[in-house]
Formats: C-alpha cells, sequence, structure tokens
C-alpha cells in the first residue's frame, strides 16, 4: 500500500494513494491506522479520494480498525468516490464512519465527545 | 441480447482483472454508471467467494462466469465445482450497523451482504457438478441512473423493504453469507454474440 500522513491540527490525514483496497491492502492500511493510534493520534481522517474501487475484504479491515480506534477516538473518512459510496451504504458502514466530502470538511468537523 | 462466459483462473489475485473485462462487456451493452459499479462490485464478491470457498482446495480448476445483459436484466451466474456453501453462512445475521452492534459485527461475511443488498435476487444451486450462484439485476434505467447523482434507481426491492420497516420502526434481520475479495484474469472468453 501506498499513503501518506499529513497531520492537520488536532487530527491526522492518512491519504491512500492505491486505486483499489482488497484484503491485502486492506491489511496494510489498518496496520497504518494501527501504528498512527499507537503514536498516540486519537482522530484520524482516511482521505480516499484516490480509492476507485473497494471490495468487501479491504471493508472488512476498516471495519477492524474503527473497533480499534473505538468511541474514545474516530476514524472518518473522506473523498468517497461513487464506488465507495455504494459500497458504505449497501453494508450500512456510513452510519458508523463519519464522512466528509473534502478533508478541508473534516478539519471544520467537531470535535466528538471523548476525545 | 449479449452473452458470454468468461474463465477466471482460481486465484484471489485473478479476479480485478477478470471483473475490469467483464465490466467492459458490460458497459458495451448499454450498463454504464452506477449501475456499473454496484455490478462489478457484485461480480467480484461473488467470484471471490468461489475462488476463496469454492476451490479453495482445487486451486488448478478455474471458476466459470457467464454474463447475460438482455438490454433491461442482467444475470450474472458464477460457477465453480467446490463442495459448496456450508449452510452456516447462509444464516440469518444482525442486519443494523450501529455503534451498539459494531463489534458483535463478523468481520467476514460482508461479501454475501452485498450481493443481497444490491441484487434484485441472489440465488444459489449446488448441483452435481457446479455450484451455481446466479445474481440478477433490473438494468433497464441504467443510463438515467447514470445522469442521476443520487441514484434513486440503485435501490433493489429489498433495499426499498428495509426503508420502509425503518420508517415503521421495525427491524429485520437479513442473510449474512461469506466474504470476499480481489482481482485478475487468466481468460478465454466465448462471445455468443454481442
Amino acid at each position: 500500500m501506498r499513503s501518506s500522513e499529513l497531520p492537520l491540527g488536532n487530527l491526522c490525514v492518512l491519504r491512500v494513494h492505491d486505486e483499489r483496497i482488497d484484503g491485502k491492502v486492506g491489511a496494510e492500511l489498518a496496520h497504518a491506522i494501527a501504528d498512527l493510534v499507537e503514536r498516540g493520534h486519537p482522530r484520524i481522517v482516511l482521505d480516499l479520494g484516490r480509492v476507485r474501487f473497494m471490495d468487501s475484504t479491504g471493508l472488512a479491515c476498516l471495519v477492524g480498525s474503527l473497533k480499534l480506534v473505538g468511541r474514545q477516538g474516530q476514524l472518518s473518512v473522506a473523498g468517497l468516490q461513487e464506488g465507495l459510496q455504494i459500497l458504505f451504504k449497501l453494508t450500512r458502514m456510513d452510519r458508523v464512519f463519519p464522512n466528509h466530502v473534502t478533508i478541508e470538511d473534516a478539519t471544520r468537523a467537531p470535535k466528538p465527545a471523548g476525545v | 441480447m449479449a452473452r458470454r462466459t468468461f474463465i477466471v483462473e482460481s486465484d484471489l489475485s485473478a479476479s480485478a482483472a477478470a471483473v475490469s473485462r467483464i465490466g467492459a462487456f458490460c458497459r458495451r451493452n448499454g450498463v454504464s454508471g452506477n449501475m456499473l459499479a454496484v455490478i462489478e462490485l457484485c461480480t467480484v464478491e461473488a467470484l471471490n467467494n468461489a475462488i476463496e470457498h469454492g476451490h479453495a482446495t482445487t486451486p488448478e480448476i478455474p471458476v466459470e462466469v457467464d454474463v447475460d445483459v438482455d438490454g433491461s436484466e442482467l444475470v450474472v451466474e458464477v460457477r465453480d465445482r467446490g463442495l459448496g456453501l456450508p449452510a452456516h453462512v447462509l444464516r440469518a445475521a444482525p442486519r443494523d450497523v450501529t455503534w451498539e452492534t459494531l463489534h458483535t459485527l463478523p468481520e467476514r461475511g460482508l461479501g454475501l451482504v452485498i450481493l443481497r443488498r444490491a441484487m434484485d435476487e441472489v440465488s444459489y444451486h449446488v448441483g452435481a457438478e457446479w455450484n451455481s450462484l446466479v445474481l440478477r439485476k433490473h438494468v433497464g434505467d441504467a443510463t438515467s441512473a447514470r445522469r442521476e447523482k443520487a441514484s434513486p434507481n440503485l435501490r433493489t426491492p429489498q433495499m426499498k423493504r428495509e426503508r420502509v420497516d425503518e420508517e415503521r420502526g421495525r427491524g429485520r434481520e437479513e442473510q449474512d453469507l461469506p466474504a470476499a475479495a480481489s482481482d485478475r484474469e487468466h481468460a478465454r472468453d466465448h462471445a455468443e454474440g454481442e
């Protein structure tokens, strides 16, 4: 997986450069998220603007990361292309992943309670 | 009417390319926009299930995918020669996803949830020689769906029923099935008229 980190105020943006997230890339992404949590970043925004396709195994890795971050932190997504929006809706993950249209929106979002 | 059979190597790394070819075939036959994205997603899931579960111990046997587009309906049939899906994967699982239910949600099984929610009909048959997973989707309005960003046409009958149930405050359970994965194709296509 190719990704880059961008600390922005009280949150950290993890930008994914791959166009596809399957189980293999998803596992690497989950590892990168766990690493950020370990380094003390409670609020993480995944910039998925370049990702054109994600399958259920890739999404399952994100669900695992969401459980890891828990309610003491926040894992949100930004820049979802249409295919990913459909995936999140079909699986109802749009109910548990805060979804920002842009990274700027994410920076303006209110800090969740308990973080 | 257009029909084509795709032969796909039983290797998860083969499914992306295979689905890309299947998507190109669908596009040539009038499926586009969000509808095409849904078909590609569901085909990946079905294909990966067949590779992962059907041919786990027999990777030398390829998976066959038939795609049929008749203008208003698209049918994808994924066939494998494995033992067939175990019954437990078809059992009901909690449908709703909330923070309260998240920790109990199995991370495996999202693939078949996607199929059931995205397709108009999903059926599975275990035969003497082949197991067959058949996905049906009405695509007659695929072109207009592309124009409608909000994509209301993508709501399947099941999604519409669930929405009504939600509005009525009723819970329902939906079937959970096994997970799936990624891509690449090895391929021999049999065009039967495009």
